[in-house]
């Protein structure tokens, strides 16, 4: 069994909103989400927009607090190892993020050497020449040296998320977080970019965790997904039976909602498509949150909530489908 | 040369500044007579080759003492306006990054201090610590930080929700260092128009403060000149009130287009 890198258990993010001077409500962001990610896996975490998935990885980042639950890095906890300065360096060292929209993760006031050159002063490590220049190539900014005085206004949108890949591989991590690493580039761009961080993992036994809503993009690269609906997790399971043997309605209803890439076939069906939008987190459904949407509906999914069904080793559904004894 | 192009006012307020700038530091060439020494000619002189300004009724040379005014009036402002600027972002910088309890306290401390008639806060501050020109500098300064560090802050709370930011964050980088390499350079283009607009203010407040007498006596003001023709224009010293008057205006105006100029290259959008 390989190493278990982040252990995340029970975690809930809730936030305070006012709804007047003295109504308040929670919006239950995350609510109750557990799994793990080990040793040189592609986790992705899929969903639609307010599903929780970016929170999620805020989370595991430290750029948030989790309202409650655990979540634990290498069997330690994190809230413990941010509060050490020593520790904090050691786990930014080993977590690095890439983030969704490459035009505002790069500042826009600093060349590209600036930006690289930045993990290696806040670590206090030593810079060489080419330090900079070989991540540049590693990421196919070639000749690097091009790249280098430019600002990231003077680079197009793939050169920009490279850059991005670059800063988050200079200080050599075991885990990258990638959100939504594809979603703002063009079609083109992003098969370019997804081999690259495929290469990238191979060549250094990185795990990554991928946040992502483009279901065929993910096909290539992940190992396991999880499906994530308004806070929770209704699917988890290896990748391979997730696309071909989805179970839960959601993942279904997400799976078919993918335009087929035949045009004559796509011509003459209509897509199937996931009627009404997702909850509000505000106030979630009883019992299952789907169930408002669900086409298999029956009538324990309005009254109890769905618990974790294990059907395959280590393929779970939350769902009273699967349930039935 | 192609930012000329883009924004007219800058052009124009850079040509009439440094005709300014110029006749302030040339003042000691363009003319032989020193700026408060009295006893130049017997009472009030109107213009002449030999006082292009014309002299008060206490001999004194208007001409020098414009000139040597441009001196006072730009060593104050800049000074001043750098001392705000510097408060502004000491002040807004961590209010808006951190947030929470210390924007809280730092935010209702400014907003005493603009709820306050800032220039009758200056008389009451030149009286009680004296009207030397250092003084004066600190008080400008002292009073003028608000405006500019809610726009400081108003900056920061925009920016530091960037995704460079986060990465920052995720790299490990201290507060200090983002607050500072990360988040500051990205707040300065309009802290940049807020203090060109706060120079103008200072040169006035500047003429004003020496209009009532409170200015450094020591140091040739246009305030104290206008001062001096509320009194000789009633004996037709019109020229006492024409020269400095233009002078403060010219000023006035060159830095306010500047504010508006550096507006115009900030935010190219603003302008078609």
């Amino acid at each position: 069994m390989k190493q278990t890198i982040f252990s995340i258990q029970d975690l809930k993010k809730y936030y305070l909103v006012k709804l007047g001077l003295f109504k308040k409500a929670y919006i239950k962001a995350v609510d109750d989400v557990n799994f793990l990610i080990r040793e040189g896996e592609a986790y992705c975490i899929v969903g639609e927009s307010g599903s929780g998935k970016t929170t999620v990885t805020k989370m595991l980042l430290g750029l948030e607090l989790p309202t409650e639950g655990k979540i634990e890095f290498l069997g330690k906890d994190l809230s413990k190892l941010l509060s050490d300065a020593r520790s904090a360096k050691d786990f930014r060292k080993n977590v690095q993020a890439v983030f969704q929209d490459p035009f505002s993760s790069l500042n826009p006031r600093k060349t590209v050497k600036d930006i690289l050159e930045k993990p290696f002063k806040v670590h206090n490590e030593k810079i060489e020449m080419e330090t900079t220049e070989r991540l540049l190539e590693e990421v196919g900014l070639i000749p690097p040296k091009e790249f280098l005085k430019r600002y990231s206004h003077q680079l197009s949108g793939g050169q920009r998320q490279r850059v991005c890949i670059a800063r988050a591989l200079a200080l050599k991590p075991k885990v990258v977080i990638l959100d939504e690493p594809t979603a703002a580039l063009d079609v083109t761009i992003k098969a370019q970019i997804l081999n690259l961080l495929i290469d990238l993992k191979e060549k250094y036994n990185l795990t990554y965790i991928i946040i992502s809503h483009e279901l065929p993009l993910l096909k290539s690269i992940a190992d396991k997904i999880s499906v994530m609906y308004a806070g929770k997790i209704v699917e988890e399971g290896a990748a391979e039976r997730i696309f071909n043997n989805p179970k839960h309605p959601y993942t279904l209803g997400l799976l078919e909602s993918i335009p087929p890439p035949d045009p004559k076939s796509a011509k003459t069906k209509t897509l199937p498509t996931l009627e009404g939008e997702p909850p509000s987190p505000v106030n979630p459904p009883k019992g299952c949150r789907f169930h408002p949407r669900c086409p298999y509906k029956f009538d324990l999914c309005d009254k109890i909530e769905p618990e974790k069904v294990e059907i395959y080793s280590e393929h779970y559904v939350s769902c009273h489908l699967f349930n039935r004894k | 040369m192609n930012i000329f192009r883009r924004s007219r006012s800058l052009t124009i307020s850079i040509i009439l500044l440094s005709i300014i700038v110029f006749l302030g530091f040339t003042a000691g060439v363009l003319t032989d007579k020193e700026p408060l020494r009295t006893g130049y000619a017997v009472g009030l002189t109107a213009p002449s080759s030999q006082f292009p300004m014309g002299t008060d009724q206490l001999g004194r040379d208007i001409f020098s003492w414009t000139l040597y005014g441009i001196r006072t009036a730009l060593f104050v402002s800049t000074i001043s306006t750098g001392l705000t600027v510097i408060i502004s972002i000491l002040i807004g910088l961590p209010a808006g990054y951190f947030g929470g309890k210390l924007d809280q306290l730092l935010m209702r401390v400014t907003d005493f201090f603009l709820s306050i008639p800032r220039f009758i806060l200056i008389i009451f501050a030149v009286i009680i610590f004296g009207p030397t020109l250092t003084n004066i500098i600190l008080i400008l300064s002292a009073f003028s930080w608000p405006t500019i560090a809610r726009i400081v802050r108003a900056e920061v709370l925009s920016i530091k929700e960037r995704e460079y930011v986060q990465a920052a964050k995720v790299l490990g980088a201290g507060n200090l260092d983002i607050m500072f390499n990360e988040i500051l350079p990205n707040v300065m283009p309009p802290v940049l128009v807020a203090a060109a607009l706060q120079m103008s203010d200072a040169i006035l407040a500047e003429a004003g403060l020496s209009f009532l007498g409170l200015g450094d006596p020591n140091t040739a003001s246009w305030g104290r000149i206008l001062a001096i023709a509320r009194q000789a224009i009633y004996v037709g010293g019109w020229w006492t009130l024409l020269f400095p008057s233009l002078f403060i205006t010219a000023t006035v105006l060159s830095v306010n287009l500047l504010a508006d100029g550096l507006n115009d290259i900030f935010n190219p959008k603003s302008v078609r």
